[in-house]
């Protein structure tokens, strides 16, 4: 048994350390003897025991929020660096933008009346698949998994509306005279001539708005709220279904919209719903065996993923385990 | 696997995101290292607005020489010495700057968050007490301190980060508890949680 004459030598083991600073150490049983053994080294265990217990003791730095704002001040200082790659062109009939919607409420029925009462048409998609539309005045949609867009069959005068539940890809051609409309159950998205995304999942509890280039309008359905948000170029808008707060932020990276050529994006989102989306993705089913560790967030890119690769990928970093078995997934974390 | 294990392995997953041009990753390392980052430069500096200044550079000059990088196998230990070298280039310059003002008053400079805390529950003579004990440790000795007990560092690794040998390590390590352990009998822990927010 190694001696421990000098109060330096008790600070610097690492078991007497364990035993001070965590109420079920391993290490108990044995200084516990030890100091009923050498009753002579109790100042010298007191002392080792005060300054273990101060130097474990962290100052209080920075709260999450006040870490944010030097994380935002950092992206702002490395866009200014950066050139800008877009250039404008005034004579292209499409402006870019694209918009993200994720999770919204109500497929029964449009909340917007249309006029001279137009015939619709329906057009979806199951899990893993994916659909091109054109609609009447030339605009292209591209409909995400598990997804599904109601329009009419010729648009009115002066508007064009659309209902979307589930994820879709707007390129809309520009018509100054009739505004474009997305109705995405709270939100409804107004653009005039643009490129934008619309993802709205009923499962999900947060709707995201995303626009890259362009420029479009948020307008929540919620007569009480009666706002009108412009967004600009790279900002995000998120609403939280309830309480119904919403934010703006700065857009993370264009593949966040990139779906269609196959990439899956994530930044820093809640594992639970990565899961919802790999649900969908993969058409697939995913079980969780132990929940406790869901709150934890995954940021991470895959292109062109299979089911295999992404959850190798988030397993390795999260420490879960799984397994594939017919349609089904099953997800244990290491303890 | 440890805690510390697992959030190395994602420092290294994130470095690599991060240095294939994904602005995002770098932002999630600079989140989750931040204030351990924030306690080491305020050690050096002793001043909040610089030390936030000081981490705000080191992470643009990451951005800007991500390509030049390398990989980088310890992360935390890598931006705990890239840290270091740009507090002590602001130091330095200071110094040059301002003579005067650093001398022992700036030892002593501390946060205003710190600050408020020490006002409202730490007594004149407390205090009194307490700067007699930071001025008797060197700077090295505190940062050793901080190295060894906050970050939970090894000597080695400390012996790395502030580029000295083994051995100097093993002796400011063992001068700095010497004095510590003189003063430790006349005060109480709270006065010595304080000690720590001040020196370490």
């Amino acid at each position: 048994m190694s001696q421990f004459e000098e109060f330096e030598d008790l600070v610097n083991d690492d078991s007497f350390r364990d035993w001070i600073l965590s109420d079920d150490s391993e290490h108990q049983i044995f200084w516990e003897n030890w100091v009923n053994e050498n009753p002579d080294k109790k100042i010298e265990v007191e002392q080792a025991r005060k300054i273990i217990l101060i130097s474990a003791h962290k100052p209080q730095g920075l709260s999450n929020e006040e870490i944010n704002t030097e994380v935002d001040k950092l992206f702002q200082r490395i866009e200014k660096s950066r050139p800008k790659l877009f250039i404008q062109r005034p004579f292209i009939q499409w402006a870019a933008a694209a918009v993200m919607l994720l999770g919204v409420a109500s497929i029964f029925y449009f909340l917007i009346p249309f006029q001279n009462e137009p015939a619709f048409l329906t057009e979806s998609t199951q899990n893993g698949e994916q659909k091109v539309i054109t609609l009447e005045d030339g605009t292209k949609v591209t409909l995400n998994v598990s997804s599904q867009l109601s329009y009419p069959k010729k648009f009115g005068k002066n508007k064009r509306d659309v209902k979307l539940d589930g994820e879709a890809f707007f390129e809309v051609v520009k018509d100054e005279k009739r505004p474009f409309t997305v109705n995405a159950g709270v939100l409804d998205v107004q653009v005039l001539g643009t490129t934008f995304n619309v993802s709205n999942y009923n499962e999900d509890e947060q709707v995201d708005v995303e626009l890259l280039t362009g420029a479009v309008m948020v307008k929540l359905s919620d007569t009480d709220t009666n706002g009108i948000i412009p967004l600009r170029i790279q900002e995000k808008f998120s609403f939280q279904k309830t309480p119904g707060n919403w934010s703006i932020d700065k857009i993370a990276s264009e593949k966040q919209v990139d779906w269609q050529n196959g990439t899956l994006y994530f930044s820093s989102t809640p594992l639970d719903r990565i899961f919802r989306e790999m649900e969908r993705w993969f058409d697939t089913e995913i079980d969780i065996r132990n929940k406790t560790l869901l709150p934890m967030r995954f940021t991470g890119t895959f292109e062109d993923p299979t089911l295999d690769s992404v959850l190798e990928g988030i397993g390795f970093i999260l420490d879960f385990n799984y397994s594939i078995n017919d349609d089904k997934v099953i997800i244990e974390f290491s303890e | 696997m440890t805690k510390m294990q697992m959030d190395e392995r994602l420092l290294q997953y994130l470095m690599h995101d991060f240095q294939k041009g994904k602005k995002e990753a770098l932002g999630e390392i600079m989140r989750l290292l931040y204030n351990d980052l924030y306690a080491y430069g305020l050690k050096i500096l002793k001043d909040d607005a610089l030390t936030k200044d000081c981490i705000q550079n080191l992470f643009y000059y990451l951005w800007i020489k991500r390509a030049s990088l390398g990989t980088i196998t310890k992360v935390k230990p890598y931006l705990l010495i890239a840290l270091r070298r740009e507090a002590l280039k602001v130091k330095s310059s200071e110094r040059k700057n301002d003579q005067q003002i650093l001398s022992d008053a700036k030892l002593l400079r501390v946060s205003s968050r710190e600050k408020e805390l020490i006002d409202t529950q730490l007594s004149h003579e407390k205090w009194n007490q307490l700067q007699k004990v930071i001025a008797s440790l060197s700077t090295k000795q505190r940062e050793v301190i901080h190295l060894k007990f906050f970050e939970g560092m090894d000597a080695e690794e400390i012996s790395q980060i502030m580029s000295i040998r083994l051995q100097s390590v093993y002796n400011l390590l063992s001068e700095a508890l010497k004095t510590i352990r003189k003063h430790i009998v006349e005060l109480s822990l709270i006065d010595l949680f304080f000690l720590s927010y001040l020196a370490f």
